[in-house]
């Protein structure tokens, strides 16, 4: 396998990005901010993950079923 | 089969595994598989979810990358585990005033702190300048030792492949 160099790679570019958001988001927060911003993050992010683990599970059945 | 390993993974090997046309995908992706292959469990934290969030503000392109870094989680059976936010916090802060990182890097201090917190063995990151690092790990290593905390090793998907096919196989 050719030796891919790390900024090569797109998803460690938007990574770095959304690094730099984070960091702006947090670095002066205070721990009641801090929480608030992970509380948003959760409301945001954990009921898709819970749609996208159903698909994968859907997706799974239909192609053990043939 | 060695004993169990827990391996925290950095937003950026989540993103190279779920996204086909990306220049790393193909090693991530063996990498994942060896992993599952030794038995070893697979986790992120709050600071990974506090990065995936922000996809939502990329608008499509940002929606389309976290639908698939979504779906890379039961594909690969990686668990979201629960972090104290203020131990994680306090500890970040920690690192940042020894200095193991500029404050310009805080949110990678943040995934160390989650990675120590959780007693994870590895944490795995594409980063080797700041993540995968050895002078930044016994930076994170000094801290936490003086705190009386777990050591942690920092390297990247490839170093450990290599070490499971070496050493686990």
């Amino acid at each position: 396998m050719a030796k891919v160099r790390e900024e090569e790679s797109l998803s460690f570019l938007l990574d770095e990005k959304l690094k730099e958001f984070v960091t702006e988001n947090t670095l002066k927060a205070k721990y009641e901010e801090y929480e608030e911003a992970v509380k948003l993050a959760k409301e945001a992010v954990l009921p898709l993950a819970r749609v996208m683990e159903k698909s994968v599970k859907i997706v799974r059945m239909l192609l053990l079923s043939g | 089969m060695g004993e169990e390993k827990l391996v925290y993974l950095d937003g950026n090997v989540l993103l190279a595994a779920s996204t086909l046309e990306d220049k790393l995908h193909d090693e991530t992706v063996e990498f994942l598989q060896l992993v599952q292959q030794a038995d070893w469990k697979l986790i992120i934290g709050t600071p990974i979810l506090l990065e995936l969030e922000q996809l939502l503000y990329l608008g499509d392109m940002g929606w389309f990358r976290l639908r698939h870094a979504l779906a890379a989680l039961p594909k690969y059976d990686i668990r979201i585990v629960e972090d104290d936010h203020k131990a994680v916090l306090e500890l970040a802060r920690q690192y940042l005033e020894e200095k193991v990182l500029s404050q310009r890097y805080f949110a990678n201090l943040l995934v160390f702190a989650s990675a120590t917190l959780a007693k994870a063995d590895y944490l795995v990151s594409w980063d080797s300048r700041r993540v995968a690092n050895k002078s930044v790990v016994n930076a994170v290593n000094r801290v936490n030792v003086n705190r009386k905390l777990p050591e942690i090793e920092a390297v990247t998907p490839k170093r450990l492949a290599q070490i499971i096919k070496e050493e686990v196989l």
